[in-house]
């Protein structure tokens, strides 16, 4: 009789809900041994409630899905966000290094070339030194005599803000030359306008201040109105052509929103253009700062375009901005953020702080020239597609005549000074600067120099009465045109120009938002000269002061 | 007689910006950009935020769950990233250095957060369980992910976000976070404990 040997089984380890609950981490993250997997997964055969447990521990483990990526517009507007916080904070922080070069460069640069100009001035001519008391080195990149021309007690006013007073609300011409209409049809003849005002332009460009706030060069071809100017906002409607706008925006001063057929761009201030081609479409150059375009019919946000760039609004494409935007921006050149010497006028380079793809960093590299073209410009473009009527250049206003005569004719005495001393052969071509409305602003350049070299002679006090104009046109800098003319009142008082000078004071205090000293102003102009050329002006803005008459 | 301007010596060369110094974690690429970017050129700004705005955002949603903040919390990483651009040294990666910028910026948040969720994901819980006999079979267990993780401390769950969401290493999240590796390894594995222990209790 033979049993058949039997072997007791091997013992089963005990893998139950506790252990497979252990080990359910490792075999997920693939650190459980092989033998320890395959009872795991055994016993998940058999539990339901560890599956469950298992597959809610697997789905922890790969995580939630991922977020959507937001579109390219969300993506522009976060970006343009952040950087208003950087700009922020680095404002707040001023131990902050990073990105601030941009506004800290432009001044060593200028305080560089400064003490560069002023040694070698002093070298070359020693009999040019201080005055007033203050440091012969104290020049600006321009070569002024900045020392000369800044006293050492004077001290920054800060830039009045908003717009407060409905003298405020007038727009001037600074430059060139356009058909000017009031919204009735009537051609306005005056070179002040208010809002309401149509501005066409034929062929030549014209620059306009608004409200005294921002300077506007518009193009040749270009057909805009002025359609509002309060203290929350300045309007302005664009049919055709190419504007460019330079808006140094101070706090509480109105935002600025420019209406295009398709769309409207926001600004908060900026240096920008805007054109409408010949399909009304609208593109958007950004060369400082940043502006919001939205669209016109639902005013909904369609994109934040950022310096460097240029948006398409009907294909909402982005390019880099061209030479043709360059270009029309540049009489607006001056740098007012950046510009920390109070007589430095633009020279026709392009700023630091503007963002243009392709142009050197080297300020010196930095002029139009240099400016990368993409695509060949079609010159037809922006000319006017309208039959214009024959008179039509006829009614064309120009910058008041007899302003621009005396002006030009400073000029000319200024060549002349500076010929007979044989010092410059360049005034020729500053000259000719001059004559063109698109350039005049570069004829500060020439005029510096002989301020450099004049500044101080009796006969050349007319340097600073141009000086003190130009600097209110092109750099909206109305202290120093302030202190420039009420110098040049101080050394000449009975001069030809003086009464120019008195209605420049009052313009300048009016335009600043000094409402006071303008009345003040205005009723010493209209008491010294009650039958001056400037009576009209000054009514119209403050008509309270017919009684002075 | 020259004239004045003719005479004048050329402007002195601006000194050169100094370079982040060279890396072996950066790219030639990388460095540029970087160069570019603490110059203040915008554009490059641009390119480093469409580079890494993707990562960030992915972080702060596993980090933070599906939160209202999120956005905000996008732009003050990024801002605070500009405005520390400048004091990058290159001893880590790009990505390494915004994972740790994200860190100290949600630091105080993540805490919030969490004393604030306490007691709600316990009510939930209790309800959760208390309703058990009505729910289906069916468990939406995405759904239940970022709520299981905001069960975790934020150290923990920082640690574990960055391991298991984010692939990085022990060694990247010691420097992202400033610990010694045994702290982060030990965090890692409470880590693990304690979301077996959520997920068992729920």
């Amino acid at each position: 009789m033979s049993f058949s040997a039997r072997q007791p089984p091997a013992p089963q380890p005990r893998y139950r809900c506790h252990e497979c609950r252990e080990d359910a981490d490792l075999v997920l993250t693939h650190r459980a041994s092989s033998g320890v997997e395959a009872l795991y997964d055994a016993h998940l055969q058999a539990c339901a409630d560890c599956r469950r447990f298992a597959s809610r521990l697997r789905a922890t483990y790969e995580g939630p899905p991922q977020p959507s990526t937001p579109d390219l517009v969300s993506q522009t507007r976060e970006f343009a966000q952040i950087m208003g916080r950087v700009d922020r904070n680095a404002l707040r922080r001023p131990g902050v290094a990073a990105l601030t070069p941009l506004l800290r460069a432009p001044a060593a640069a200028a305080g560089l070339a400064a003490t560069a100009m002023g040694v070698v001035v002093l070298l070359l001519n020693p009999s040019i030194g201080p005055s007033d008391g203050s440091s012969g080195t104290g020049g600006t990149a321009m070569g002024l005599a900045g020392g000369s021309l800044r006293a050492p007690h004077d001290t920054q006013r800060p830039m009045a803000g908003g717009i407060e007073h409905h003298s405020q609300t007038f727009g001037r011409v600074v430059a060139g030359r356009g058909l000017l209409q009031r919204s009735n049809g009537d051609t306005i003849r005056s070179n002040s306008f208010a809002p309401g005002s149509k501005f066409e332009t034929t062929a030549d460009p014209l620059q306009v201040s608004l409200a005294g706030k921002l300077l506007a060069t518009f193009q040749p071809g270009a057909s805009v109105s002025w359609d509002n100017a309060s203290p929350t906002r300045i309007q302005l409607t664009l049919e055709r052509g190419l504007i460019a706008i330079r808006y140094d925006r101070e706090e509480d001063d109105p935002e600025l929103l420019v209406h295009t057929p398709t769309g409207i761009v926001r600004v908060l201030g900026t240096v920008f253009t805007v054109e409408v081609d010949d399909h009304r479409d609208t593109l958007v150059s950004v060369l400082r700062g940043r502006v919001e375009v939205l669209d016109a019919k639902t005013k909904r946000h369609v994109a934040a375009v950022e310096a460097g760039y240029r948006f398409e609004m009907a294909t909402s494409t982005v390019f880099d901005v061209s030479h043709r935007e360059v270009e029309a921006a540049l009489a607006l050149s001056h740098d007012a953020i950046l510009d920390e010497a109070p007589v430095q006028l633009p020279f026709g380079h392009v700023p630091e702080s503007w963002v243009v793809p392709g142009l050197p960093s080297n300020p010196e590299q930095r002029i139009l020239a240099n400016v990368p073209e993409p695509s060949p410009v079609d010159d037809n473009l922006f000319k006017s597609t309208r039959k214009r009527p024959r008179y039509a250049r006829r009614n064309e206003i120009e910058p008041d005549l007899a302003e621009d005569a005396i002006l030009r004719e400073l000029v000319e005495r200024a060549q002349r000074s500076i010929e007979q001393a044989e010092i410059s052969r360049d005034l020729e071509r500053c000259r000719e600067l001059y004559a063109s409305a698109g350039t005049r602003f570069l004829a500060a350049n020439c005029l510096s120099k002989f301020l450099q070299q004049f500044g101080d002679n009796p006969n050349a006090v007319e340097g600073r009465l141009l000086l003190g104009i130009l600097r209110m046109d092109f750099a909206q800098d109305y202290q120093v045109a302030e202190r420039e003319l009420k110098r040049f009142l101080a050394q000449a008082p009975n001069h030809k120009l003086a009464e120019l000078a008195v209605y420049k004071l009052w313009l300048g205090s009016t335009e600043d938002g000094q409402i006071a000293t303008a009345v003040t102003r205005g009723r010493a102009y209209l008491r010294r000269y009650p039958n001056g050329r400037y009576v009209g002006r000054i009514l119209r803005r403050f008509p309270e002061l017919k009684s002075e008459l | 007689m020259h004239s004045v301007v003719e005479t004048l010596p050329s402007p002195p060369e601006a000194p050169a910006k100094s370079d982040p110094p060279r890396s072996q974690y950066l790219s030639n690429e990388d460095h540029a950009l970087v160069a570019r970017a603490c110059a203040g050129d915008e554009r490059a700004l641009r390119h480093f935020y469409n580079a890494y705005q993707a990562q960030v955002r992915g972080h702060l949603h596993r980090l933070l769950g599906a939160d209202p903040d999120i956005d905000d919390m996008l732009q003050t990483v990024f801002t605070n990233a500009f405005l520390a651009l400048a004091r990058f040294k290159g001893q880590s990666t790009i990505s390494t250095w915004l994972y740790r910028i994200t860190a100290n910026s949600t630091h105080n948040l993540l805490r919030q957060r969490f004393r604030r969720d306490r007691v709600k994901s316990a009510l939930r819980s209790f309800n959760i369980s208390r309703q058990a006999h009505l729910q289906t079979d069916r468990i939406d267990t995405r759904d239940e992910v970022s709520r299981v993780l905001k069960c975790l401390h934020p150290d923990l769950r920082e640690t574990f976000v960055l391991y298991h969401y984010e692939g990085r290493t022990l060694q990247e999240i010691s420097q992202i976070l400033s610990k010694p590796i045994s702290t982060v390894g030990d965090r890692l594995s409470r880590a693990r404990r304690k979301l077996k222990e959520i997920l068992a209790s729920s």
